[in-house]
């Protein structure tokens, strides 16, 4: 069962409504246990490629498949996903524990009382699960979002920028509960704009700008000589004021240039560090 | 600031959408009418006024404006009216449009007198497109139409209209109806200062019109009584310009009606935004 | 699927309003026309007339003429507004399509519930009408005037005995729920279309009125038979309260709502598999 690589993309491309090119010609492999980091600015694509592995969003071109199977709406295997994309959803009148049993009834799946049980431990909201959904704090939604993310020990996790708005406790929390869920041989993609985040859990990193992929490997890989994932980053995506502060030198044309029609902006930054440079 | 404003509405969809609508009903009806029916008798209004339409080029704007005041014009105005200040709320950008050395009336003023204007033009469109049309298709000719409430089983009352004469009277209904709009407007308007959401604005606006066409006949006991307060009811009496002699009984208390619906509207409308916080 | 939904909206503020509405309606309009002017003769319909005090069954009659021309659609289109665009506007939509379920079955149950709703709406006026009007003024039988073909010298009435109207009140309230139903599809087709139920439900309302006044204009006579709603049309009903039945036009008014149900459902179904779920 585990032979077939959980997420397979390739060449995928997707334009949204007034023409922007979303997601440009990407082209990505995860191995089953592998904890991903997907990290880019906004609007890089991260969060519209997570919504094609669900099915949500119907790609341009290109083949996506997760566990061998095509993704499609209502394709089987997304039984063995389990997500959290664009903040938690659920029904503001029910309550927590209502709302994850609603989650629970998945045709196809049997999901039991068990099942129900772990993901009220996950979400660790104490007596509050029995308390309308409406009435949550920021940081509850997210737990209980990350609990019905869980449900059923998915093999193939999504988490779209799961640690936003959270305190410190919280966010040590998740980052538990993705190495546990590493552990028992499940599969993780996470999006982040925190590299450090993305440097402390993941055991990969992708790196996406305006669609497209500009950086795809092991961590330690991608980190080359730089001293850490956030330096190596800027370094390949460019940034005027940061280049001088670190050791890996002056903005190459060539990591530059990943995006040629953006030559205006590669001078102002080398612009940007001779003037540095010159201070 | 007004010059400003107008250039902005005047060019974006909703405002030609609903205007080129307008027009185009005009234009729709016509055509339908020459199908079929411009040979028979219609029936127009609560008089009701009898007309071949083929006749007469000029019974088109009275059929137009006739079937468009209950609902259509309502809307329209709505639309202008309650997309004036929520549709700023809305992309976000009146709180820039405020913190600016510009007093909350004058923005409000410009904002109103835009409005007014696209409603105003709105109300004239639809004779307008109508008189256009039917000349076209049918001439101009002198308008001849039968008073069914004069007329007997025996005897029909038949008045006839030269061509200037039906363009005179159809100019003062036109005005009468547009005045008549100040009551929605005006809702609709003071609605758009409250919300952030023009829709529920325009919504509102409609509302006041549906309420006002419901609760004009005898539905429960005591809802009679409230006809007379109901700011669209009246909007027909101008048809009455089309009989001999023409019958304004009941047009100086309407058009006093929309007076008392503009005022306290646009008196609330002004006193909230002048006090309110921009949170949007 | 069904039983789901049906959880998600059992509990529902809105629902029950909506639906207490219903009730509330009738049983108001048997106590102000009782108390105030039992005796006198009410208009039912196009051409009907009934007297209050002559038998408790008149009042379904006069509570279904009253509420047909606005209050009835409203309820429809708050159930089929609701629909898709309140789960939409919750941000649960995403989680409710990202799993190994087809979207039409999603859709379809979620209409099912909601149609269900609208049913119990038209049902609950009927019932609520007929206990209310059976209280205040005994079951007796029907007598209905028919003013189109009453003269100073001919009474043209039809009498019936209280079962018979029972039956074709039955009948007459599936026509009406038919009549409702294109209503119903463009507000499940707006809900599908919006992420804000407002503009669903005012949309679903705004067909009616459009209708309406489309119907009402002079010399678009050719036009009326084909219009979604006419008063015309959702008034032949009362021909089921004669002897003999008058059922002229009903079939065509039957295919009528057919045609736009259909039309607007089969778009419903076809952009809600096919969309992107971007929000």
């Amino acid at each position: 069962m585990a032979a077939e690589p959980p997420i397979l993309i390739e060449g995928l491309s997707k334009r949204l409504g007034r023409g922007v090119l979303a997601i440009d010609d990407l082209s990505l492999t995860v191995e089953p246990g592998q904890i991903v980091g997907l990290a880019g600015p906004n609007g890089a694509g991260k969060s519209v490629t997570m919504k094609v592995l669900l099915g949500l969003v119907r790609p341009s071109s290109g083949r996506v498949e997760i566990f061998g199977e095509p993704v499609r709406p209502g394709a089987s295997s997304l039984a063995r996903v389990g997500a959290l994309v664009d903040g938690p959803g659920f029904v503001p009148h029910l309550s927590g524990l209502a709302n994850l049993r609603l989650a629970a009834r998945m045709p196809g799946a049997a999901l039991g009382e068990q099942d129900i049980e772990r993901a009220i431990a996950i979400a660790g909201l104490g007596s509050a699960i029995e308390r309308a959904y409406r009435t949550y704090s920021h940081g509850m939604r997210y737990r209980l979002g990350l609990a019905q993310a869980l449900l059923g020990e998915p093999d193939l996790l999504l988490l779209d920028e799961p640690t936003t708005g959270l305190d410190p406790a919280h966010i040590a929390e998740i980052r538990q509960v993705i190495r546990l869920v590493a552990e028992r041989g499940a599969t993780v993609l996470l999006s982040s704009h925190q590299l450090a985040e993305i440097e402390h859990v993941c055991t990969h990193a992708a790196v996406m700008r305006e669609g497209r992929l500009i950086a795809w490997g092991a961590l330690a890989e991608l980190r080359g000589e730089h001293d850490s994932l956030e330096a190596a980053y800027l370094a390949l995506v460019g940034a005027g004021e940061r280049i001088a502060q670190t050791p890996g030198g002056a903005v190459s044309a060539t990591e530059t240039s990943a995006t040629t029609e953006h030559a205006d902006q590669s001078t102002a930054v080398e612009a940007g560090a001779d003037r540095d440079a010159a201070a | 600031m007004i010059a400003a404003e107008l250039a902005k509405q005047w060019r974006r969809p909703r405002t030609l959408g609903t205007l080129g609508a307008l027009a185009g009903f005009s234009f729709a009806l016509t055509i339908a009418l020459a199908l079929s029916g411009a040979d028979q008798l219609q029936r127009v209004g609560d008089i009701p006024l009898l007309i071949v339409p083929e006749r007469a080029g000029s019974s088109i704007p009275v059929i137009a404006l006739a079937s468009t005041m209950k609902f259509f014009l309502p809307l329209a105005v709505a639309i202008f009216a309650g997309e004036s200040i929520a549709g700023d709320a809305a992309v976000g950008s009146l709180r820039y449009a405020l913190a600016r050395p510009l007093s909350r009336s004058r923005y409000l003023l410009a904002k109103l007198l835009v409005a007014l204007l696209l409603s105003l033009v709105a109300v004239l469109l639809v004779p307008l497109a109508g008189l256009a049309a039917g000349t076209l298709a049918f001439g101009s000719h002198p308008l001849s139409a039968i008073d069914g409430s004069a007329s007997t089983a025996l005897h029909s009352a038949i008045l006839t209209f030269s061509a200037t004469d039906t363009i005179a009277r159809m100019g003062v209904g036109t005005a009468y109806v547009a005045a008549g709009m100040l009551s929605i407007f005006s809702f609709a308007f003071l609605l758009s200062t409250l919300t952030a959401y023009p829709f529920a604005a325009v919504a509102g606006g409609v509302g006041l019109t549906l309420v006002s066409r419901v609760l004009n006949s005898d539905y429960l006991p005591g809802v009679a009584v409230l006809n007379k307060w109901m700011p669209n009811n009246d909007v027909d009496l101008w048809e009455h310009f089309f009989q001999r002699p023409a019958q304004t009984g009941g047009m100086a208390h309407f058009l006093l009606l929309q007076l008392i619906y503009a005022g306290v509207c646009l008196g609330a409308a002004w006193w909230w935004f002048a006090r309110r916080d921009i949170l949007v | 699927m069904i039983g789901a939904e049906l959880a998600k909206q059992a509990r529902r503020l809105r629902g029950w309003v909506t639906l207490a509405a219903m009730a509330a309606i009738p049983a108001v309009l048997t106590l102000v026309v009782g108390t105030t002017r039992p005796a006198l003769a009410e208009r039912v319909g196009d051409w009907g007339s009934v007297v209050t005090d002559s038998s408790g069954l008149t009042l379904p009659l006069i509570s279904l003429s009253a509420m047909l021309l606005f209050m009835l659609p409203l309820a429809v289109a708050v159930f089929a507004g609701e629909c898709v665009a309140g789960e939409t506007a919750w941000g649960s939509l995403r989680y409710l399509l990202a799993r190994p379920v087809a979207r039409g079955r999603v859709l379809a149950a979620k209409a099912a519930v909601a149609a269900g709703y609208s049913l119990a709406a038209v049902l609950i006026v009927v019932l609520v009408a007929t206990l209310t009007g059976a209280l205040a003024f005994g079951v007796h039988p029907l007598t209905v005037l028919d003013l189109q073909h009453t003269t100073p010298f001919i009474v043209a009435s039809t009498k019936l005995s209280p079962l018979s109207a029972i039956a074709r009140l039955g009948l007459a309230s599936a026509f009406v729920s038919a009549g409702l139903s294109s209503t119903f599809a463009f507000g499940l087709l707006l809900s599908t279309l919006t992420a804000r139920p407002f503009s669903a439900v005012a949309g679903a309302v705004g067909l009616g009125l459009v209708s309406r006044a489309l119907d009402n204009v002079p010399g678009l006579h050719a036009l009326s038979p084909w219009l979604p709603v006419t008063d015309e049309a959702s008034n032949l009903w009362t021909g089921f309260f004669l002897n003999p039945m008058q059922t002229a036009g009903v079939g065509h008014a039957l295919l009528v709502q057919a045609l736009y149900t259909s039309a607007f459902a089969l778009a419903a179904v076809w952009w809600f598999t096919r969309a992107d779920v971007l929000g």
